[in-house]
């Protein structure tokens, strides 16, 4: 009896070690197997992120006297080497030239990059060829203009009513708040002009002082745009404000402003900041204009594409902010360096 | 129980022991000496980086300061200048020949210019109005009034000390604007150090950029200035900075007095590394970043991972060896115990390990042997009990003695002495009935002495009045145990050889008693006694004398309590020749 309970018990407790010993040897080949997996695992998302990947950034014009997007190419330029991508900046020579933009992403998407930047010349045209890199899964970023899709993975502009909201307020305290004002806006119906519109008029109709007497099209030519402002100035002698909503509108109403002598009287405020607009500020013609940054589109373009390529998730839409440039701050060093970006001429 | 609780205790076994000991003792050992290791080289690849950062940006401190210095020399050319000097102390409207002198300042200016390439304008603003400078197809902007610019006012107050401005936008040029760091300087009088204008000297930005921008400190590393007051001169992200994308410890770049530091601050620690320049106040100021400059730290580290991983299984495999090279021995002797335990007592114990183990084993086989020995021995001795039982019990149906008995008992019959008949055979009944005992071996004592009483009454018939006997045990010892049919070979010895042959007959004696711990009993008897010489070898001798005792000696009795109780116990014999003997039995207290 004894016996057989001695028999039983030493067969089991036997049993129990043989499995206590494969248990702690399993569990120690299994530490150094997770050891070397988690070590592997390391040196791998190490060469992913040293694997230099592609982005090409398609913009409106590629042409170098283009100061915006050669601005945007530096900021793109930036966050290339600060995010270990390689660069290949693009675009049709003319902003115009829709039909060669839309070639270059077609020849960008057969080229497979890690991700495409695209700053679509137009809302519609453009959509098609964008959607299919998407089929062909490579991310796409918009920056600067969408396009009609929501294929992009991320839109990164200015945002244009905030914008044209500030510079609204600009003008009504310039004018004391009251008095009559004159949009001279440049293309009717693209994204830009409605936006800027919406925004200016979102502020300054807040005024009851303030009348806007009229919206103008200048069709973003400076020429149009003085004689749409010398017209103004003649209709309306106790105009107030004007807003120039782009540079070739700005710059066309200053220029009407300041050859009629009535620059002490007029306030002007305008987006963007052309060598002739800063003239006109430090003359003291336009009273403020409102910056994009450009910079930062390119440098938040490349930035959140490579992030994209990367699977990291990416915010459906970035502002890349403005700034409200006047006489007095123009040459604060921020404010230099985004008036006049380039260092070598 | 006792075993179960024993199997728990080790429920580990030693192989697994050591295997997990070991593994803690090598993953400690391997693990700290990789930490440390790798700490010391990382220790020198962030010493190396350091340094290297620390040439770097010392070599464009030098590079920039070469450049400054250069401005200084050219301001002092123009300021030391006597041309220049006595064009501006002289008022415009006084001075005839104002066209030739200024011809020849700009000459000069030129020739300045065509040396360097990186001067990009010289101006010479004097007191009164007058504008001197290279820059021929540029005019002022009427809406500026220099007198305000930063670089103007701080030469004002230096007085004739160089300044050097941070770098900007020249912005008092009509339709240039260019990127420059200006010197300027107050032009004072030789003689009455009265002040006379202001030199400006702008050097292309570009020089400077071009400097920075070629330096890589690693991959993402750059190089950046800062001015004495923390502005930024030059930084390749200058944009991200002043839109907040990115931002510097200026602070802490300002303010610290150590050639670098670990800025921890961002997502990825940077090595910050300081150069200031003593001239101009100008911080150069080194970025790296730890994880990009010592992409070498982390192969470092993922090799010493690699490594501390072979050595962890190298070692792992070794003391599973060791482990079981120990371990082996052990278990082979307990699965031998394991079936001695079982009853298996012939195992061959054959353990060769050269240590503790074997010694164990060995031991444990020479205990084995002792313990078969002895049991082959405790066989003996049951049999030798057996034995002397059997003789005690041939002893009690001696068919003589039940011959001579029932003889007796005939005889008795015959001369119709009828009460004797009925005592003899009550006597012997009863006699037969204690010597089986329903086969118990041990009866108390008082039935031991019943049964002598019967055997005694019936030789007390046999031998009439050459017998007599008395019986005389203590009361106390009557319930005690002892080993049956002790006594009768005893009395009988007596009889047969003390008392029968004395011609007036004998007696015997019966004493019981407890001395000490130990019961005694006596058989005396006043017979021929035995000579001294036979006395020594009666329970010694081997061969026994059985036609004189009737098969059953004082030996056999001797030899059985001897068995049965110990050595401590049996016969003692004390006689003497003519007197009589005196068989002692010391037998222990048993209830």
């Amino acid at each position: 009896m004894a016996a057989g309970d001695n028999l039983i018990l030493g067969i089991g407790v036997g049993g129990g070690r043989m499995n206590r010993i494969t248990l702690v040897s399993l569990l120690i080949i299994s530490v150094i197997l997770v050891s070397i997996i988690a070590g592997q695992n390391n040196i791998i998302t190490k060469s992913t992120s040293n694997d230099r990947r592609t982005v090409y950034m398609i913009v409106k014009s590629s042409d170098p006297n283009n100061e915006f997007w050669q601005i945007v190419r530096m900021g793109a330029e930036t966050a290339a080497k600060e995010f270990n991508g390689d660069l290949v900046f693009t675009g049709p020579q003319s902003e115009t030239n829709i039909q060669g933009q839309i070639d270059i992403l077609a020849d960008a998407i057969q080229k497979k990059p890690a991700a495409i930047v695209l700053a679509a010349a137009d809302y519609k045209a453009v959509t098609p060829m964008a959607e299919k890199a998407v089929k062909e899964k490579i991310p796409l970023i918009t920056i600067d203009s969408e396009i009609d899709s929501k294929a992009a993975k991320s839109f990164i502009a200015t945002d244009n009513i905030t914008a044209a909201e500030a510079i609204g307020e600009k003008l009504a305290q310039l004018i004391n708040r009251k008095g009559k004002v004159a949009i001279v806006s440049h293309i009717q119906g693209t994204t830009t002009a409605m936006e800027r519109e919406k925004g200016f008029m979102n502020t300054v109709s807040k005024y009851k002082d303030i009348e806007i007497i009229g919206k103008f099209y200048s069709k973003s030519s400076p020429e149009e745009a003085y004689r749409i402002t010398k017209q103004i100035l003649r209709e309306i002698p106790d105009i107030a404000g004007i807003f120039g909503s782009n540079q070739q509108s700005a710059e066309g109403v200053a220029r009407a402003v300041n050859d009629s002598g009535m620059g002490r009287k007029i306030k002007i405020v305008a987006f963007d900041s052309s060598e002739e607009q800063i003239q006109y500020i430090e003359k003291g013609i336009i009273q403020a204009v409102a910056v994009q940054k450009p910079f930062n589109m390119g440098y938040l373009g490349v930035k959140t594409a490579l992030m994209a390529a990367r699977g990291e998730k990416v915010e459906k839409n970035i502002d890349t902010g403005f700034e409200i440039i006047t006489k007095e701050n123009m040459y604060s060093p921020e404010n230099q360096k985004l008036l006049f970006p380039f260092v070598e001429r | 129980m006792f075993k179960q609780n024993n199997k728990k205790k080790q429920s580990r076994s030693i192989q697994a022991r050591i295997l997990i000991y070991f593994s803690i003792l090598i993953i400690a050992t391997v693990s700290a000496m990789g930490a440390i290791f790798y700490y010391k080289s990382s220790r020198t690849i962030e010493k190396n980086a350091d340094e290297y950062a620390y040439q770097i940006v010392d070599q464009v401190g030098r590079n920039v300061e070469y450049y400054i210095g250069y401005m200084e020399d050219v301001s002092s050319i123009l300021y030391y200048n006597p041309i220049i000097n006595s064009y501006l102390m002289t008022k415009p409207e006084n001075l005839w020949n104002k066209e030739a002198e200024e011809q020849k300042i700009v000459a000069l200016l030129d020739s300045i210019m065509k040396m360097r390439s990186d001067i990009v304008s010289i101006y010479i603003f004097g007191r009164d109005g007058q504008v001197i400078t290279n820059e021929r197809n540029y005019k002022l902007k009427e809406y500026v009034d220099i007198r305000e610019l930063s670089w103007y006012t701080e030469a004002i107050k230096k007085q004739g000390l160089p300044v050097v401005s941070s770098s900007h936008v020249q912005n008092f040029i009509k339709d240039r604007h260019n990127w420059v760091v200006s010197l300027s300087r107050q032009i004072n009088a030789f003689q009455t150090q009265e002040h006379l204008g202001v030199l400006l000297i702008d050097l292309n930005y570009k020089a400077i950029t071009d400097i920075c921008s070629k330096i890589n400190l690693g991959q993402k590393g750059y190089v950046f200035i800062l001015d004495e007051v923390g502005n930024i001169v030059y930084h390749p992200q200058q944009q991200l900075i002043y839109t907040r994308l990115k931002s510097e410890n200026i602070e802490r770049i300002l303010n610290t007095t150590q050639r670098s530091f670990i800025d921890a601050e961002g997502k990825e620690k940077k090595l910050v590394t300081i150069k200031t320049l003593p001239k101009v106040g100008w911080k150069i100021v080194g970025v790296s970043y730890l994880d990009d400059l010592s992409l070498s730290k982390d192969d470092i580290r993922n090799s010493y991972i690699m490594i501390t991983l072979v050595c962890l299984l190298i070692a792992t495999l070794i003391s599973a060896k060791i482990a079981s090279n120990i371990s082996r021995p052990i278990k082979k002797l307990e699965a031998l115990m394991r079936r001695v335990e079982d009853g298996d007592f012939d195992v061959d114990i054959d353990i060769r390990s050269n240590d503790e183990i074997e010694h164990l084993g060995t031991s444990f086989k020479v205990m084995l042997q002792r313990i078969k020995e002895l049991m082959k021995q405790t066989k003996e001795d049951q049999a030798a009990i057996r034995r002397s039982e059997l003789k005690a019990l041939q002893a009690q149906i001696n068919p003589h003695f039940l011959y001579n008995a029932l003889d007796a008992i005939v005889w008795m019959a015959e001369s119709k002495k009828h009460d004797k008949v009925v005592l003899m055979t009550s006597a012997l009944a009863k006699y037969f009935r204690i010597s089986l005992s329903k086969g118990k071996e041990v009866i108390q004592v008082k039935d031991e002495i019943e049964h002598i009483k019967n055997y005694l009454v019936i030789q007390k018939i046999r031998y009439d009045k050459k017998l007599e006997y008395t019986i005389d045990v203590d009361q106390d010892i009557l319930k005690y145990d002892i080993l049956k049919l002790v006594l009768q070979p005893l009395v009988e010895n007596s009889i047969y050889h003390g008392i029968k042959n004395l011609p007036g007959g004998g007696t015997v004696e019966i004493v019981g008693k407890q001395v000490d711990d130990k019961i005694l009993l006596q058989v005396k008897d006043n017979g021929v006694g035995i000579p001294e010489e036979r006395l020594e070898n009666i329970l010694q001798s081997e061969s026994e004398d059985k036609v004189r005792t009737g098969g059953v000696g004082l030996k056999n009795v001797h030899e059985r309590i001897q068995l049965y109780y110990g050595e401590a116990y049996g016969l003692s014999i004390e006689s003497k020749v003519n007197v009589g003997t005196t068989v002692n039995v010391w037998l222990p207290v048993i209830i």
